[in-house]
């Protein structure tokens, strides 16, 4: 019937629907937005048809120039206020150039109140922690937002939890829906021991189910995730890092993923450092680079200076034989890794008040720049546009922390 | 018709809408799979492929296409881009493109057919709804109410 309907109306130059969806699908998520005004059949071409989105998301992702990163910055004003910010950065050269993202969050919370949990096909999973002002609400609450088309999505409040909790944002490749997991610790006065329990979130059902006691068996509480570093996707499967239960977080022994599909953790135990230097800090962030699971070791010498930064990557997924380290290098200041890029590169940060990005390739040397960026070293994620959630119809206006785009053209909206 | 040349190429003629003849190498033509089809179904073999949905003018810029691609392996790529620029960009307007566009879908050469997209995509890309629907002879089938609705949700694309 669809098809009818657009032969119908593009009677002289387009004839078949299959044109028009080549042509469509080749376009950034604003001109598609814009273009649902043209007629009735686009509109629900666009909006509606969730084989027209999956071609979109396909073509999008396979077009490195539709590839960005998004970033969340925060700035301070003149009252010491901070200002939580996010960013696009685009995939080219120059390095990338930025474009601001109308952030639909309550703009009076700190930095510290954010947190990006993930980004699967255009959408980002956003946790706002709880304040501790917040008397009424002391749950996290979560958010699915695709800033492509500014859609945000509030998820039902859980009736407990903490800032603590650990949440994981992916995809079920059988039943192609976004989901969350959200594991909560405790420990078990009446049993006297650690307690975990685990839920997932469908998109699409929009509901929590618990999944724990079934699994009771295979969820190893002697670890502790490492919660201030978001997961990192790979498969559509969150990974962290982890480590015992009574060891501090530098000494991650582990990587705990999350399969949605079969609804069940897996663990990869990760190479331990050949040398140590008593009194030197020593940590690890998880990441992807070039599909393969990867992280960066960076050990730093305060007192001496003596630092140097390892990349591995595994090969093989699931084979803890086949981790290899793929290059060093020394940097002086005191880095972070802000993210694994598209193309391999490493994205690193000197510290947490830093103004630029430094950009590491294979050999390990820095080939570029970047300055005047100031970033939190844990909130830079690739990002493909998307149309998901273009379908949906927003119901916050009840809800005080999200907010409107401006009608008006303002500091916030972007032009393409 | 079945024609051999010197180097032992098989020829073989295509027939445009208009009643043009082209005489292409098989290899060349059999990029559109539609004519690959029809060759290998024995259609070829009394006198020429009539192509009823194309054109002299468009034909000859689809067997240009062809032939470049015919006769380019892998490590050209980059020069294969270049000249894919140049080929779009001498195709002149969206009407030239569209005409390309149905011939390679009808022709299926899905490279040819991508390119096309691409190009009349990234022609459309900052245009407004008004603009795109006269490009097509598109027909506005929303009410002004509705019309004012969806641009109104959707104000933040039209800035």
């Amino acid at each position: 019937m669809q098809k009818q309907d657009l032969t119908m109306v593009i009677k002289n130059h387009l004839p078949s629907q299959d044109m028009v969806e080549d042509i469509l699908s080749e376009l950034p998520a604003k001109s598609l937005v814009r273009f649902m005004s043209v007629c009735k059949p686009w509109h629900r071409l666009i909006r509606d048809d969730p084989a027209f989105k999956a071609l979109h998301s396909r073509k999008t992702a396979a077009s490195p120039a539709r590839c960005h990163y998004l970033a969340r910055k925060w700035t301070c004003d003149s009252s010491s206020r901070t200002h939580t910010r996010f960013s696009m950065l685009h995939n080219g050269t120059p390095l990338m150039v930025e474009k601001p993202v109308f952030n639909p969050f309550s703009g009076s919370k700190g930095p510290d109140m954010f947190k990006i949990v993930g980004s699967h096909d255009g959408l980002v999973c956003i946790l706002v922690l709880v304040d501790r002002a917040d008397v009424f609400f002391r749950t996290p609450s979560i958010y699915l937002w695709n800033p492509s088309i500014n859609k945000v999505k509030p998820l039902k409040r859980f009736m407990y939890g903490g800032n603590n909790d650990v949440f994981g944002f992916g995809f079920s490749k059988e039943s192609k829906e976004h989901r969350i997991v959200r594991v909560i610790d405790y420990f078990s006065k009446s049993r006297h021991r650690q307690r975990r329990e685990v839920y997932v979130y469908s998109s699409g059902t929009d509901s929590w189910k618990e999944i724990g006691m079934v699994l009771s068996g295979l969820i190893r509480t002697e670890l502790r995730f490492i919660v201030f570093q978001k997961p990192t996707i790979l498969d559509g499967a969150p990974h962290w890092l982890a480590c015992d239960r009574n060891l501090s977080s530098s000494q991650a022994t582990v990587i705990i993923s999350f399969n949605f599909d079969a609804d069940r953790f897996g663990y990869t135990a990760i190479p331990a450092r050949a040398v140590r230097t008593a009194g030197a800090y020593n940590y690890k962030v998880l990441g992807t680079l070039k599909g393969s699971l990867a992280f960066l070791d960076s050990l730093l010498d305060p007192i001496s200076g003596y630092n140097e930064h390892e990349v591995w990557v595994l090969r093989e997924y699931g084979v803890e034989s086949s981790w290899i380290k793929l290059f060093s290098f020394q940097n002086t200041k005191m880095i972070d890794l802000a993210g694994f890029g598209i193309d391999g590169e490493v994205f690193l940060t000197s510290g947490r008040k830093a103004e630029m990005l430094v950009e590491v390739s294979d050999s390990g040397k820095v080939i570029r720049m970047m300055q005047g960026t100031s970033m939190m070293a844990e909130m830079l994620v690739p990002y493909t546009e998307s149309l998901v959630l273009l379908d949906h119809v927003d119901s916050c206006d009840g809800d005080d922390s999200i907010r409107k785009p401006p009608r008006k053209r303002g500091k916030f909206s972007s032009s393409n | 018709m079945s024609i051999t040349t010197e180097n032992n190429e098989k020829m073989i003629t295509l027939m445009s809408s208009d009643g043009e003849e082209f005489v292409v190498e098989e290899a060349v033509a059999a990029q559109s799979q539609t004519i690959k089809h029809l060759i290998e179904d024995g259609c070829s073999t009394e006198g020429s492929i009539p192509l009823p949905n194309v054109t002299g003018r468009v034909l000859s810029e689809v067997i240009q296409y062809c032939k470049k691609h015919s006769s380019s392996d892998d490590k050209e790529e980059k020069e294969l881009e270049a000249w894919d620029a140049e080929f779009v960009k001498a195709a002149d307007d969206h009407v030239a493109l569209t005409d390309l566009m149905m011939a390679a879908n009808f022709l299926d050469i899905k490279g040819l057919l991508d390119l096309v997209a691409q190009t009349l995509a990234n022609m459309i890309t900052g245009k407004s709804p008004e603009e795109v629907r006269r490009m097509w002879n598109i027909k506005n089938d929303f009410t002004p109410e509705e019309a004012e609705k969806v641009r109104k949700e959707n104000q933040w694309a039209f800035e």
